[in-house]
């Protein structure tokens, strides 16, 4: 295929008419605002947008998705240096060096060479993904479903580099997360699983919810125990032309950490979780002065941002050209893009190029204005930053809950929600990688398809006469080994002190769990037809399998075995900021749920509101009321602009009470 | 639940029409009455979650349908459940709102569920009564490369090497490719779980599959332009059916002969009553005719279904709605044809159990 320049100036030019350009400003600005609060990220970012695309022009609700995307990963840094907590999970590493930079009064000079190393790295990605759709059509011509299912393979391979310190943990996660996005039909078959006869579970369950739950609310509880250590103010300093000078003497780094970043994005799997780590890892090895990396050296900054904001340009090419997610985030952005009618792949790439064109073209553009509206209110933003985070718990609270109902306007996705929410919980508290769960979540409905058809289709031997099976073979087998050689030797969920004397019982009942839940599931699909249960089935054996063998080496206690973990004694030994146990939050949201389920979204928001900043801040009567009337209004507002309705209660289905109410 | 209102009361509204209009939408026990000005509303239950395909058309179509109809109706779109329509066409049945003030929008879906007796679908789609439907075409395509490019090549004998079809599953479009070729008497082997519309496409471009069924007029193009000497060849379509309900060649492919010239072409003889042929229409109506329909409950009176037609025949004129249709590949039925393939369905309970049993012979298939 030539290069469609024609399509590509066209489809530039419409970017900057006024039917483009706000949808793309407010996606770049929802997803400055998301990186800067800590606790979403890009995968929550996108699972709080996406329920809400349905019905717009296709073009605008991905200029929208773009821009939301493509910006999460600058406006995390402002939170990672200012305040030393990740702002998502993909600037972790920044923190490193960012954070004692702000120390020394140098915030400036950080988020200066972070936010133009991200520009740089972004539009790198964009034009990666720019020269991908230029070859995509025989690319995707000479992916057979062989080469499918290794592909998706691949992808499952990334769950060593995210398992950190456990690979059984991480196995364990992407095996669960498997098993639950099983729920529901067969792709083979049509026959339904674990469905418990509960009307909700025959379609699945819903990936935006499941999302939030795991990804969202355990940050949310994570950030209200901390409390009072977000409040501090952190000055700038100053520094702006010379981190901006320092950036563009390391283009080099930006460009290698890009590369890096890319490539790691455009293997489907989750991989933008960790490409922080191995661009920051890459940047110290390739230091000639290693002396001042962890205390503030610029250069780790740079190297991290270049590739964090690279990585979606490389993670949007097996999204748009297969269908197959290379993130976390282009899971959530691949449902959006299917919600407004589009369906990836080469009819996209074909029929479609000017959608292709609007993605890229926002890509780029939304790298840019994001780093220059990050350049212009860094200050003013970073007082986002000081708001004690009890405030601002309620609200994104009910933000979640609201997304979470419009994915598909079911009330049960609440308890869906909740549900999740407590499982992420656990899966944090006791170092079970998130991202390995989503993984898990996301491909098992390829690999199971993909497998089922393979089997179909071929025998070992056609199968192995293709050439391309081979280099995928090959680089399935390389990806498991750097990913075995280079896994963290940390948790990728946070610090605990491994200890003989720590209360076990918690973790032990969290693996019985875990072991009982796979005993059931094989019990459950065990009188299926062969073909819906052979996935299922496998999958629930070998976590039964893993789970019974990591029970036997945590029964052994041996304190330093990763498999022993609790972050909860961490905190406990800590102390500092030790507030609440972490039922004690998960009590509060299932108050919400039952009161929204009991009296509606209104009733309960409302009450919600008046009772937890009563109990947990300092405010008086007064504000709080200003607050609870605020977020109401916001609620309604959104509600109606956007004809949407709000989740009734069992109240409403007795008595009928005027809007909002109803 | 809830979904949007959309109002289209006082414009609308005809005082001196609406006492009678009303009188004919209310129950029994409202006729007495004299006109109300309050609106009365009107349910559309539509195959959910919001943002499905089944939605957006509902979206198009439903406010420009109840603006057709007399009297101020105040008109909610519901989404219910999920994509397949099972759950909403359920609660069709378990609501049981009055005559006119309810009305079904589903995907090929629900029907075929409950053909092919899925425990889910606690509804008889025979009790539908379609006030206009979207056909999609049924073109099977033939690749060249094994001799699948002509009629005569697909219905050679081929001891050992069956035809290769793929199909998402049985609950798909695609049961009446797999009726209408064991009809003509073709060994097939068929591979279930190929997702539309990439994995089909894929699969027949890798020569994984001989067999293609084109269910939207968009895809036919693509279906066709294989790369390399390995092109796919329009053999056949499955056919169309009038208002009779006879087997007629697809109007949007009318230079391909139907299933019932083919099995004349290459057996010699017209396709043979029975179970067999009583199952393919079915599966045909529901798959292939109504690929969307929009329904209203047995006990409507027949003048209200009348009302309920004439809208959907003015609707279909609309440009938008009619931009929409070939945009996704898909024609619009009046309801009267749409009404020739429910009843289509309405095969008798033998003939629906014969289907049964041979998706569990041939596919070990036991809902």
């Amino acid at each position: 295929m030539s290069i469609p320049f024609d399509v590509m100036a066209s489809s530039l030019a419409n970017m900057f008419t006024l039917s483009m350009l706000p949808y793309l400003m407010g996606g770049v600005l929802l997803g400055l605002m998301v990186g800067v609060l800590p606790a979403l990220g890009g995968t929550a970012g996108l699972s709080l947008l996406v329920p809400f695309v349905f019905g717009m022009e296709p073009n605008q609700a991905l200029a929208m998705m773009t821009g939301l995307l493509a910006t999460v990963n600058t406006g995390d840094t402002l939170t990672s240096v200012l305040m030393g907590v990740p702002g998502s999970a993909a600037s972790q590493a920044t923190i490193l060096d960012g954070f004692p930079l702000a120390k020394k009064g140098q915030a400036a000079r950080a988020l200066s060479a972070a936010y133009l190393a991200s520009m740089i790295g972004g539009l790198f990605g964009a034009l990666m993904l720019s020269m991908a759709i230029v070859v995509a059509r025989p690319v995707i011509l000479a992916f057979g479903t062989g080469e499918m299912l290794l592909l998706v393979l691949l992808g499952i391979t990334m769950v060593c580099v995210l398992s950190g310190a456990s690979l059984v943990k991480g196995l364990l996660a992407c095996g669960v997360g498997m098993l639950l996005g099983a729920v529901g039909s067969a792709p083979a078959t049509g026959e339904y699983r674990m469905v418990l006869n509960i009307d909700y579970l025959y379609d699945g369950l819903p990936l935006p919810v499941v999302a939030l739950g795991v990804f969202a609310l355990p940050e949310i509880v994570d950030l209200l125990r901390r409390g009072k250590a977000i409040s501090e103010r952190m000055e700038l300093g100053t520094g702006w032309g010379q981190g901006a000078r320092e950036c563009l003497q390391n283009v080099g780094l930006i460009l290698r950490t890009s590369g890096m970043g890319c490539l790691i994005g455009a293997l489907p799997g989750i991989g933008g979780s960790v490409v922080d780590w191995i661009a920051y890892g890459h940047t110290v090895q390739s230091a000639r002065d290693k002396s001042q990396f962890g205390k503030g050296d610029i250069r780790g900054v740079i190297g991290v941002e270049g590739s964090n904001n690279a990585v979606q340009g490389g993670a949007l090419i097996p999204t748009l050209i297969f269908g197959i997610p290379g993130s976390g985030s282009t899971a959530i952005y691949l449902g959006g893009i299917i919600v407004i009618g589009l369906q990836p792949g080469m009819a996209m790439v074909e029929q479609n190029l000017d959608t292709v064109y609007t993605v890229i073209w926002s890509l780029a553009i939304a790298n840019v204005l994001g780093a220059g509206i990050m350049y212009a209110i860094s200050g003013q933003t970073a007082k986002l930053t000081t708001i004690p985070y009890v405030y601002l718990a309620p609200f994104m609270l009910t933000i979640v809950f609201y997304a979470s109902f419009q994915s598909g306007g079911r009330t049960e996705n609440l308890v869906a929600l909740i549900l999740a929410g407590v499982l992420g919980v656990y899966l944090r508290r006791f170092g079970y990688s998130r991202p390995a769960f989503l993984i898990g979540f996301v491909l098992q409905n390829n690999i199971e398809s993909f497998l089922y058809q393979t089997i179909q289709f071929y025998t070992i031997q056609t199968l192995l006469s293709r050439w391309l099976i081979w280099v995928l073979i090959a680089l399935v087998v390389v990806s498991l080994a750097a990913g075995l050689k280079f896994r963290p030797n940390y948790s990728t969920e946070g610090e605990s002190t491994h200890g003989q004397e720590h209360k076990v019982g918690p973790q032990l009942a969290f693996l019985l769990a875990i072991t009982g839940f796979a005993a059931f599931y094989l019990f459950d699909v065990h009188d299926k037809m062969m073909l819906g249960a052979v996935f299922p089935a496998s999958a629930a054996g070998t976590v039964l399998v893993l789970a019974l063998f990591a029970l036997w080496r945590f029964l052994r206690m041996d304190p330093n075995d990763a498999i022993v973990f609790d972050a909860e004694v961490g905190w406990r030994q800590r102390e500092e900021g030790y507030q609440a146990s972490l039922q004690h939050y998960i009590w509060w949201m299932l108050g919400f749920l039952a009161m929204v389920l009991l009296f509606g979204f209104m009733i309960a928001l409302v009450a919600f509101f008046l009772a937890f900043l009563r109990a947990k801040s300092t405010a008086s009567w007064s504000s709080i009321g200003i607050m609870t009337a605020s977020m109401a209004a916001v609620m309604m507002l959104i509600s109606h602009v956007m004809v949407l309705y709000l989740p009734g209660g069992l109240l409403q289905q007795w008595v009928d009470l005027p809007w909002p109410f109803n | 639940m809830h979904r949007p209102h959309v109002k289209f009361a006082r414009r609308h509204l005809l005082r001196g029409l609406a006492g009678a209009a009303l009188c004919a939408f209310a129950p029994d026990g409202a006729r007495a009455q004299p006109a109300e000005t309050r609106p009365r509303r009107i349910s559309w239950l539509v195959a959910g979650p919001d943002g499905s395909p089944t939605d957006r058309l509902a979206r198009l179509v439903a406010p420009r349908l109840i603006a057709t109809l007399h009297g101020p109706l105040d008109l909610q779109i519901e989404d219910v459940g999920g994509e397949d329509g099972v759950s909403a066409a359920n609660q069709f049945v378990a609501r049981g709102l009055p005559d006119g003030m309810a009305a079904l929008m589903v995907p090929a879906a629900s029907a075929l569920a409950w053909l092919i007796g899925d425990a889910r679908a606690r509804y008889d789609a025979r009790n539908w009564v379609p006030v206009m439907s979207w056909a999609g075409t049924s073109v099977l395509f033939g690749r060249n490369e094994g001799g699948f490019d002509t009629i005569a090549g697909l219905a050679r004998p081929r001891p050992g090497a069956s035809a290769r079809i793929g199909a998402p599953g049985v609950d798909s479009p695609e049961l009446a490719a797999l009726l209408a070729l064991n009809l003509l008497g073709i060994e097939t082997r068929t591979t279930l779980g190929l997702k539309p519309p990439n994995d089909p496409a894929r699969a027949f471009a890798a020569g994984s599959v001989d067999l293609l069924l084109v269910t939207r007029g968009t895809d036919l193009a693509a279906a066709s332009a294989r790369p390399g000497a390995d092109r796919g060849v329009p053999l056949m379509t499955l056919g169309g059916v009038d208002e009779a309900g006879a087997l007629q060649r697809d109007p949007a492919m009318p230079d391909l002969p139907h299933l019932g010239e083919v099995h004349q072409s290459v057996r010699g003889a017209a396709l043979p009553q029975g179970p067999a042929l009583n199952a393919f229409r079915a599966a045909l109506a529901a798959g292939i005719g109504l690929q969307y329909g929009i329904y209203l409950p047995r006990s409507t009176p027949a003048d209200i279904i009348a009302q309920w037609r004439q809208g959907a025949a003015r609707v279909a004129q609309d440009a938008e709605v009619q931009s929409a249709a070939t945009a996704a590949g898909l024609r619009i039925l009046p309801g009267t044809v749409a009404g020739a393939h429910v009843r289509a369905l309405a095969a008798s309970p033998a003939d629906i159990q014969w289907l049964r049993d041979w998706l569990a012979r041939t596919y070990n298939f036991r809902p």
